[in-house]
């Protein structure tokens, strides 16, 4: 996000506005309230006297609500501003918003204060994609509310805007003209409601202020305090994990179909649900917040694909990728009702499933989930492996799907050393380690939990197979790392990427080819000294804000340090979890989803990617994988194992409480120095 | 459970059967057009029929703008989620069991060849 913008949001309802309060959307400003993927407001600019006022300061007192501090003034420098301006609002289904006006001149003042609203109903792909709008815009104003509508056959989406004082209504907005005695104050309060899909059962009731309700206050103060407490010597980390854990409060997303909340992906794209997303930030907090994990499981199997259905990419077993509920969804111009196409999120499904109730000993919810395991089970080689070569590879069946269908799922991602881009199917190489890990892990679950031994020594050698043929068939020997991926005619795509760390962390690497590929990771063209990047200098495509091969991710640089531990290199792994730490301090404490790949050498900060989502929320969650692993945390399912390997700069780590299968327990850390180590 | 074969409901005669996409989903679905129940869905695992029950228990209620959409969803003709989101149909009460049951009709519904037979129009 812009830092012009100021955000705040509550599940997937979100206002952005610039510093003002005000949101003027354009086609480079993504201003707006939007809920469901459509924005129900584009234009909401107040004016006192004539005159847009100015910004003193921004009070973000929640991630929720928002204080504007102005003044009017003409600007002039040495007159001081008698009269000032309070914006206080709140996100809640819509938002409620209170502006104030003081006086603070020793005459009374005679204002025209005017609120200017509009809303252009745009769907977040006609916003991205600078599309127009198909069905009729309307407005109407009755009994002292003013409708903003858009309705496209039965599509009905809805602004209802009412005020608690009495001023001069029209289709374009409001208008109070106020007289503000001497040194006295003038408000005025505006409750906007967007009613979406569900909107005739979600006003069953009256709507409650949002500004005076502090049920949320409470709820994430009870969300922070159940989470483990950490006291870090090293003070930016205490606000670096407070801001985590407040920041992955904001993006909980409530699908209603489950109960509890799962992970949205990120602001302003992604306030949805995104299955590998939700995975992987599950499986990042999962030492701290678990309750996210057993929500993420249970929402995706309800959803897990039944059908074949080559619009939707989607197939029987497999997780999907993305829900979406705006127009062009609901019209089929967009194949999101739900999209499967993601061809990792299966796997992770399955690896995250084991890897909580290893943690928690929630066996339960092993068995209630059983059948969708299974069904992601036969996914993998009934359709993951769409040829029959023993590796999972994707495809998009039509030109409306994913052309990569892996994280990097932008168009320029997969590429030779060249820069050449590979022709699809695409094997890349990260998916064939998640089957590893995947299979090797679901074979525990079915001879501890499943009762079915068959099932484990099948899954086992399976993955034994798979290992032993990855390495052969993935490895480049003249360059010692792996290839990003087997295209479509079988060549191995060559060019070196953090793809190689995703096979640490599931540990399909032969020992001595993961030093070598160690060696590539660490790096001058790998690690640029704030994290790894997405693909290294030295490649015909690298660009670093090229948003897959260039750019460092910090959520792909968590796994891979994590990836290190599993393999031993604990001094390689500290490095990277430093860099992200150093880096996250510089952005204040929020990483965004990616920054630049510029040399630390070169910048003393982590450059800005122009339209990195923040928060994200794996990026969110990898300074949680990063202390996981300092602190070198795992479950071996009865008890806590620690096996700290902390970089000194960063002293002491205590974590204390942490929830897991052992009820709560506390871990300690420290940096050896070089003599003791 | 074997007993309930199937019934006459709003005109139409919704026979039983086999849905392969509702293994393993056990409740009673409560269906609604247009704010009025009209009949209760039950599933146990892959059998699914129709009763004219509206009063008995139910886990969640589907409630249809109208018949045709009615009958779209239950034939698996209709994606649950589009319809949702144009406000044709909506879920109450276990709206992942309901989730569960749109979503499993639409793999193979007993419905969809006999659904037609009782057409009035």
């Amino acid at each position: 996000m812009s830092l012009d913008t100021v955000s705040i949001l509550d599940g997937s309802t979100f206002v952005v506005s610039d510093r003002r309060g005000d949101l003027d959307a354009t086609p480079t400003e993504n201003h707006g309230l939007f809920l469901e993927d459509t924005r129900f407001l584009s234009r909401w600019i107040l004016t006192v006297g004539g005159i847009r006022p100015k910004t003193l300061s921004v009070d973000e007192q929640a991630y929720f609500k928002v204080q504007f501090f102005e003044a009017v003034t003409t600007g002039t420098v040495y007159v001081d501003s008698h009269l000032s301006v309070i914006r206080r609002r709140c996100v809640s289904n819509g938002f409620e918003e209170t502006i104030e006006i003081e006086n603070h001149g020793k005459d009374p003042i005679d204002l025209d204060v005017k609120l200017e609203v509009g809303s252009d109903f745009a769907d977040l792909f006609e916003v991205k994609d600078k599309l127009a709008k198909v069905g009729q815009l309307y407005s109407n104003i009755n009994d002292g509310t003013l409708t903003l509508g858009y309705r496209r056959e039965d599509f009905v989406r809805e602004t209802v805007i009412k005020s608690n004082k009495k001023g001069e209504l029209r289709e374009d907005g409001f208008l109070f003209k106020v007289k503000i005695p001497a040194q006295a104050s003038w408000s005025v309060s505006f409750d906007v409601e967007a009613r979406g899909r569900r909107a005739d059962l979600d006003l069953v009731g009256p709507r409650t202020s949002a500004l005076q309700d502090s049920s949320r206050d409470k709820s994430l103060q009870a969300w922070v305090a159940g989470a483990p407490r950490l006291v870090a010597s090293w003070d930016p980390l205490n606000k670096i994990y407070r801001r985590s854990l407040v920041d992955l409060a904001a993006l909980r997303f409530e699908t209603g179909i489950t109960p509890g909340a799962l992970p949205a992906a990120g602001l302003p794209w992604f306030m949805a649900v995104f299955g590998r997303d939700s995975l992987l930030t599950s499986f990042q907090s999962l030492a701290f917040v678990p309750e996210l994990t057993a929500a993420t499981l249970r929402a995706l199997a309800i959803v897990q694909a039944r059908k074949e259905d080559p619009f939707r990419d989607s197939e029987p077993g497999k997780i999907l990728h993305e829900i979406r509920l705006g127009e062009m969804t609901a019209f089929e111009a967009r194949p999101q009702s739900p999209y499967y196409g993601a061809a990792d999120s299966t796997m992770l499904f399955l690896i995250l499933l084991e890897e909580y109730a290893r943690w928690t000993g929630d066996n339960d919810i092993v068995r209630e989930l059983e059948r969708e395991a299974r069904a992601a089970l036969a996914w993998i080689d009934n359709y993951g492996d769409r040829d029959k070569d023993g590796y999972v590879e994707y495809e998009r069946r039509m030109d409306t799907g994913l052309d990569n269908q892996c994280w990097k799922d932008s168009w320029d991602s997969i590429a030779f050393a060249d820069g050449t881009l590979a022709p699809t199917p695409r094997a890349t190489c990260e998916l064939q380690g998640y089957v590893y890990d995947a299979k090797h892990r679901c074979a525990r679950l079915a001879r501890e939990i499943w009762d079915d031994p068959a099932l484990a020594d099948r899954l086992d050698k399976e993955a034994e197979e798979l290992k032993q043929r990855f390495n052969r068939d993935f490895w480049i020997p003249e360059r010692n790392f792996f290839a990003l991926a087997l295209d479509g005619q079988k060549r191995k795509v060559d060019s070196l990427t953090s793809n190689i760390g995703h096979l640490l962390w599931s540990g399909i690497a032969d020992e001595e080819k993961a030093d070598k590929c160690v060696k590539h990771l660490m790096s001058d063209e790998l690690f640029s000294g704030w994290g790894i990047r997405t693909m290294a200098s030295s490649e015909g495509s690298y660009n670093p804000i090229g948003y897959h091969v260039g750019t460092v991710w910090p959520h792909d640089s968590s796994f891979i340090a994590w990836g290190l531990r599993r393999y031993g290199y604990r001094a390689e792994a500290a490095r990277i979890c430093r860099a992200i730490l150093e880096a996250a301090d510089l952005f204040d404490g929020r990483l965004p989803e990616a920054f630049g790949g510029y040399p630390r050498s070169k910048t003393g900060y982590p450059v800005e990617y122009p339209t990195a989502c923040s928060p994200q929320a794996w990026a969110t969650g990898a300074p949680l994988l990063v202390l996981r692993t300092l602190l070198g945390l795992d479950s071996d399912g009865k008890h806590l194992i620690l096996d700290p390997a902390i970089p000194e700069p960063l002293g002491r780590i205590e974590l204390l409480n942490i929830p897991g299968v052992w009820g709560r327990m506390d871990a300690f850390g420290r940096a050896l120095h070089a003599s003791e180590d | 459970m074997a007993n309930e074969s199937g019934e006459h409901v709003r005109g139409h005669d919704w026979r039983g059967g086999n849905a392969p996409g509702l293994a393993g989903v056990y409740g009673r679905l409560r269906l609604s057009v247009a704010g009025k129940p009209v009949a209760t869905l039950v599933v146990e695992g892959t059998y699914v029929a129709m009763i004219p029950d509206i009063s008995g228990p139910a886990d969640a209620t589907v409630l249809f703008a109208d018949e045709e959409v009615m009958r779209k969803l239950l034939k698996g003709e209709l994606n649950p989620f589009i319809a949702s989101m144009r406000r044709q149909a909506r879920l109450a009460g276990d709206r992942g069991f309901g989730t569960r049951v749109m979503m499993g009709l639409q793999v193979g519904s007993p419905f969809a060849a006999d659904a037609n037979k009782g057409d009035q129009s």
